[in-house]
């Protein structure tokens, strides 16, 4: 199948994931070092790493030009062999495991906006990781000086990101440069970018959201928040911001001389995620005690009356519910149906406008950090990284999982039963 | 206009058609009074019948649990719970404790109060025995601001400082933070279960307020009662208003309270006099009376590794104790003297202005007062005027809208206002 050309450094035994079907093993080839930089390059197996700005799509196959010649055996090794190192980890049948993820927390997943093929990710091991999915291969890996807690696309050669370290970078991703743009008093916690108005718009804990004009780049306002800003999203040409104190507010990004809407979270508790919907008609929005709310934007009461809230991601063990955070949210964009990822380590696709729950995929090693779908709805990213809600306990390892979902997983049902379909 | 006396002792007999005022009959909700004050009981109804104009927005009922988004296979039509937004049921509601030395109200009122307290005690035992993520915000009511004495936590923030804490080497103290903030947590959520009657009125006032509007004059007859004991005049009491929670003050055994107990001894809020309030935000008081807490935005950083006292959370000190209203210094002096019979509603009325005093060296945590009424009285409060040095703010950070600006929190203010619309 797909023969990864980054090799992993490390992987003194293969502690399991839920793996289903097994990896493929691949013997290491002399010639063929681990590399201690992964830069996506592999030494000595004279690959070529095409270009990032090429759009030409590798096919799942994976083609013979990619492939490290030494290094490649796909004869099943006995895992425990130090020799042997996984090219691919198959999880299901429709879903794999992407290698060289990135060596501590995953914080963010984002595919790019024209394409299924890459991936960018950001960790708390302060890296920025772009994947090229289909390669199952690490393209590029640049640096914060702290942990990256939110990564964006402005378009598909340009990646940006902020974290811990209050700073907001622009990276090339075609010629590998970097571009410090701007700082903000407090750690970044959010990248967005808005291509109606053409911004990028940051949220910080230190209750700002600042925008950020991306061909210069440089700073286009700063706006004070009532609060850290937890979360945020773009919808259309307006910007949800959801804060600390469960407040959100709606913005309007070409008048952003007052705030557009001021509300209270639905929920009780603090607010953990918010997604606008595709169509621009509302958001979701997700909180620590396993509820979502599903919100419209038009402030009239008719529609306000449609809005509803519903627990999820709860489980039961000896008659306790145990709840849990709901940290990620990401659309489909074509059926408006959302999936949602909480620390119990679930996936599940839902219904927005039958009010059901499509599918639930099955349980991932540890809590779900983030997803993504891809632009066109075929692909999701799951970040699945323990969240250290507990304390810095032993954790299962973090990765990421792709997935192929089809529409039957994601596309709202007519018929009065609901399929539930279980990861493969 | 004169204020009719016979009223205020409940037998006046033109009722409407009197040319005097009556005060809380016009314009005014269910009355609550001052919890000393017996009325009859045919007053009170007098009064609760004028609660009929008033439509509510909010239910605190309304959010019931709801059935969670299943595989279900049925198509019922909202197969989960809806939480109805604010297009609720009018109903009428005073407001009422159960088993209050209030007015006693309509059944229906008591009924709601009731609802609302024992929807905030599940909550409480939920949150307890779920494992949910205990830095969090909570407000009984949705769409309503934060009950006070929780601070919102991302776990990425306390990552980070858990982060911080390991590249200074002092996990130790980082672990202590933790455990402090747990304990304050836990305290808060036990103040809430057990419902004493100063957090009943509270809360009741508190959500009392967002449902019959800033200018309830409910209130406002209650600040004007709780004025004369005060000193303030009514006309002040009437802009005043801004019910913060009561304060709960000082007395060494409140401290105890909050520092509770600290099964670790971890130094907790007993530093000084833990004169905690909180003030709803939508309260905003009105420019006049900067009773919200203040300010500064909490940051929440665990401080400096040498935890000493709650005040080393870092929680900025109100460098502005917004708090200038005038009223306030014929407060103090008032309440050092003044005998104040009603524990709470007094407190309730004076106590968000202490309290915004940011309090002194509290954690900015339960601001119920305890029925104790000496604590009123207590002179530490002018000190706790006078000194807001090592203090915590009182709390933005329990308080969601951290209204720095007054101006803000005037906007807010109307904004209910607006909404409430009747």
């Amino acid at each position: 199948m797909v023969w990864g050309s980054g090799i992993a450094a490390d992987r003194a035994g293969f502690r399991g994931t839920a793996v289903r079907a097994g990896p493929v093993w691949a013997r290491r080839g002399p010639d063929c070092r681990v590399s201690p930089d992964l830069g996506g390059r592999v030494l000595g197996a004279g690959a070529e790493t095409p270009p990032l700005a090429s759009s030409r799509p590798l096919p799942l196959g994976g083609s013979p030009k990619t492939r490290p010649s030494a290094c490649a055996a796909p004869a099943r090794g006995i895992p425990g062999d130090s020799d042997w190192v996984p090219v691919l980890q198959m999880t299901g049948s429709n879903e794999f495991k992407l290698n060289q993820p990135p060596e501590d927390g995953i914080s963010s997943v984002k595919f790019s906006p024209n394409t299924s093929q890459f991936l960018l990710v950001s960790s708390w091991d302060t890296s920025v990781r772009l994947y090229d999915v289909p390669a199952n291969s690490m393209r590029l890996k640049y640096q914060h000086t702290g942990a990256v807690l939110d990564c964006a696309f402005y378009d598909p050669t340009h990646a940006w990101s902020g974290g811990l370290d209050h700073q907001l970078k622009m990276h090339d991703l075609n010629t590998d440069q970097e571009n410090l743009v701007g700082t903000h008093d407090a750690p970044i916690r959010c990248v967005e970018y808005c291509p109606e108005v053409n911004v990028m718009v940051t949220g910080s804990w230190d209750q700002t959201v600042k925008l950020w004009d991306p061909r210069t780049p440089c700073n286009a306002g700063t706006f004070s928040q009532p609060e850290k800003v937890y979360t945020l999203s773009v919808s259309g040409d307006r910007l949800i911001v959801g804060t600390a104190g469960r407040r959100v507010l709606v913005w309007d990004l070409r008048n952003m001389g007052y705030v557009q809407q001021r509300r209270e979270s639905s929920l009780k508790y603090q607010t953990r995620c918010i997604r606008a919907f595709p169509n621009k008609q509302g958001y979701v929005l997700s909180s620590i005690e396993g509820r979502v709310a599903v919100e419209y934007l038009d402030p009239s009461p008719e529609v306000q009356k449609k809005k509803y809230a519903f627990k999820c991601h709860r489980l039961k063990e000896n008659n306790i519910e145990q709840i849990y955070p709901v940290n990620a949210i990401s659309f489909h964009n074509i059926h408006n149906t959302f999936a949602t990822g909480g620390s119990d380590g679930f996936v599940n696709i839902w219904d927005p406008f039958n009010k059901k729950r499509l599918c639930q995929f099955h349980r991932y090693p540890t809590s779900i950090a983030s997803l993504a779908f891809s632009n066109d709805g075929t692909t999701l990213a799951i970040a699945s990284s323990y969240m250290y809600e507990m304390d810095d306990t032993e954790h299962p390892e973090d990765g990421i999982f792709i997935r192929q979902v089809t529409d039957a997983e994601t596309k709202p049902k007519v018929c009065t039963f609901q399929l539930s379909c279980e990861g493969a | 206009m004169a204020i009719c006396q016979f009223f205020l002792q409940g037998r006046c007999r033109f009722g409407d058609r009197c040319w005097n005022e009556h005060p809380g009959a016009r314009g005014a909700g269910g009355g609550r009074q001052q919890p000393q004050q017996q009325l009859s009981g045919n007053n009170r109804r007098g009064w609760n019948t004028t609660s009929q104009r008033y439509s509510n927005v909010i239910q605190p009922s309304s959010f019931s649990k709801s059935a969670p988004w299943g595989g279900s296979r049925d198509q019922e039509k909202p197969s989960f719970g809806s939480f109805d937004s604010g297009a609720s049921t009018n109903r009428n509601e005073g407001f009422g404790l159960p088993e209050n030395p209030f007015a006693s109200l309509s059944p229906e009122e008591q009924k709601d109060e009731k609802k609302l307290l024992e929807g905030i005690v599940k909550d409480m035992e939920v949150w307890e025995s779920s494992g949910q993520w205990i830095f969090s915000v909570y407000s009984p009511v949705k769409k309503k601001p934060n009950i006070s004495g929780f601070t919102d936590i991302s776990p990425e923030e306390l990552r980070l400082e858990y982060h911080n804490f390991l590249t200074s080497n002092n996990l130790q103290s980082y672990v202590n933070s933790v455990q402090r903030l747990i304990n304050q947590w836990r305290n808060r959520v036990n103040e809430l279960k057990s419902l004493n009657i100063s957090t009943k009125v509270a809360l009741c006032l508190t959500y009392c307020f967002f449902i019959y509007g800033p200018n309830c004059s409910k209130f406002i007859y209650l600040l004007n009662q709780a004025a004369p004991a005060f000193g303030f005049g009514s006309s002040q009491a009437a802009t005043f208003v801004s019910p913060g929670f009561p304060v709960n003050n000082s007395s060494n055994d409140n401290a105890q309270n909050f520092s509770f107990k600290t099964n670790s001894g971890f130094a907790t809020a007993s530093s000084g006099s833990p004169a905690v309030l909180g003030s709803s935000p939508a309260f905003g008081a009105a420019a006049s009376v900067s009773s919200a807490i203040s300010t500064s935005a909490p940051a929440f950083g665990f401080g400096k590794p040498e935890i000493t006292s709650a005040a080393s959370f870092s929680f900025k000190s109100p460098a502005d104790s917004s708090f200038g209203s005038p009223g306030f210094s014929g407060l103090t002096t008032s309440l050092a003297t003044g005998p104040i019979s009603a524990p709470v509603a007094p407190a309730f009325g004076g106590g968000s202005s202490v309290a915004g005093s940011g309090s002194p060296g509290s954690h900015s945590h339960t601001a119920f007062s305890k029925p104790s009424n000496d604590t009123f009285g207590n002179s530490s409060i002018s000190t706790s005027f006078s000194a807001p040095s090592s203090i915590i703010a009182t709390d933005n950070v329990l308080f969601t809208p951290r209204d720095k600006l007054t101006v803000q929190e005037l906007e807010q203010f109307q904004s209910k206002k607006f909404t409430l619309g009747k």
